[in-house]
């Protein structure tokens, strides 16, 4: 939601917030919470673990919020918390099957392989399915392009990585998204976005 | 055939210049490879563009500002993603917010840059990586997983005089022997890795002793966010000395 002009801006409330004012931090979630959430919810494909992610994600923020200096936008600043959160959930994930399978000497069922889950999936038109089906390092990159509209300079900043980094794993991104989502290949079109979002 | 692969995503966001964009159309219309790559890249950026931002779950903004009024950390929202929570002192006026929780292994994969993390800030000391297994004595509880997560915490940063938060956990677990053979130390470690994986950060403190009447074998983690961030994390994690499973694991911000 837009706020009305008179509103203070990020960094005001930050300064205020520092400064020993809670009421500053809570308008800081409020203002940013649905963007924050939305991102957690696409990384990682469930609103549960979504919604753990973004509460470590403001508490992380608020605990250093002291740090937050100022070079780059709060938001920026704010969407790395927010992948770094969400990649911590995606470690301990990914440990789970891990821990079954040296404590259990038993014949496993370990459920679809990646490749036949793909295949279940594959030709839906749900993109936030698919999402799930992209490596983890291309589909941190693709979403905050293409779903949250960053530019990717700012990505770059979030990521910390070269812009040219973000945007081959864009690339890559899309082109694993579509695999996933059984998009063939459609006849080229002129660019329907001009010099958006690049440098 | 040279394929503009580098340019294929400017083209595809409409983001080269006329020169550029003519030459990079004129290859993908009579490519077989370039043409159907820059369809799906597209058709992927549409489908994603088409997906709207998702309403958080009532009640999040408030767990959040519950949460940091309390300064309980990054305590769990009330899903059994814990098996236990330990009341961290909470509302102890520290000058460093100290968060507890006792999480599901929460080691982190590896990442350079918490070893970068841990010398790039001036308040941040060099750790070392145990070459020692600490005996100890007596039988460990929940208090004493707590004061080796701070212990941690105060090794991992100068704080210079002890804040009150840490003075409430003194305590450390007494320790009886210190065994340096290396198979010693490498069998210690091959069973925290076996029960939580490979820890990521350093694992600054590895102990031997029973916890809860059950031989174990702890290892105490600590770890920073990486991006040249500061350690601001010390785990401790618990395994079954016997048969490698995981006991318990204990988290701390600072």
């Amino acid at each position: 939601v837009p706020d009305v002009a008179a509103s203070p801006s990020d960094e005001e409330l930050v300064r205020s917030c520092v400064a020993g004012d809670e009421q500053a931090f809570a308008t800081l979630v409020r203002r940013h919470q649905t963007r924050i959430y939305s991102v957690c919810v696409r990384i990682l494909g469930d609103e549960e673990d979504a919604a753990d992610a973004t509460q470590d994600a403001f508490l992380t923020a608020y605990r250093k919020l002291a740090q937050f200096r100022g070079e780059a936008a709060f938001t920026t600043w704010l969407h790395r918390v927010a992948v770094n959160a969400c990649y911590d959930i995606l470690r301990r994930k990914r440990r789970q099957p891990l821990l079954h399978t040296v404590r259990e000497d038993a014949p496993r069922d370990e459920g679809p392989s990646v490749e036949d889950h793909a295949e279940e999936v594959a030709g839906t038109h749900d993109a936030a399915a698919a999402l799930a089906l992209v490596p983890e390092e291309f589909r941190v990159a693709l979403v905050l392009a293409d779903v949250q509209d960053l530019p990717y300079e700012q990505i770059a900043r979030v990521l910390d990585v070269p812009i040219g980094t973000v945007k081959s794993r864009v690339h890559r991104g899309r082109l694993a998204l579509a695999k996933a989502m059984g998009l063939g290949a459609r006849e080229p079109a002129p660019p329907s976005r001009p010099s958006e979002g690049t440098a | 055939m040279n394929h503009p692969t580098s340019e294929l995503i400017d083209f595809v966001d409409g983001a080269l210049e006329p020169a550029a964009r003519e030459r990079v159309a004129a290859h993908v219309r009579s490519c077989p490879v370039c043409g159907p790559e820059v369809g799906r890249a597209r058709a992927a950026r549409d489908a994603l563009r088409g997906l709207a931002d998702v309403d958080p779950p009532p009640g999040l903004t408030e767990s959040i500002l519950d949460a940091v009024e309390s300064g309980s950390g990054a305590a769990p929202r009330g899903r059994a993603r814990t098996w236990s929570r330990w009341a961290a002192g909470a509302g102890v006026a520290a000058a460093i917010l100290l968060g507890l929780a006792i999480a599901l292994p929460q080691v982190r994969g590896s990442n350079g840059a918490d070893t970068e993390a841990a010398g790039a800030e001036s308040r941040s000391k060099d750790l070392s990586a145990a070459t020692t297994v600490e005996v100890v004595a007596g039988d460990l509880g929940i208090d004493d997983l707590g004061a080796l997560a701070t212990g941690a915490a105060r090794e991992a940063v100068d704080v210079g005089a002890p804040s009150p938060a840490y003075a409430a956990q003194d305590g450390v677990p007494v320790v009886d022997q210190v065994r340096a053979e290396p198979r010693v130390v490498d069998r210690a470690l091959a069973c925290l890795t076996t029960a939580f994986g490979t820890p990521d950060g350093t694992v600054i403190r590895l102990l031997e002793g029973t916890y809860e009447g059950t031989p174990a074998v702890l290892g105490v983690v600590v770890s920073g966010p990486g991006a040249g961030e500061p350690p601001d994390r010390a785990e401790v994690l618990v395994a079954d000395r016997l048969d490698c499973s995981i006991l318990v694991g204990h988290t701390v911000q600072f």
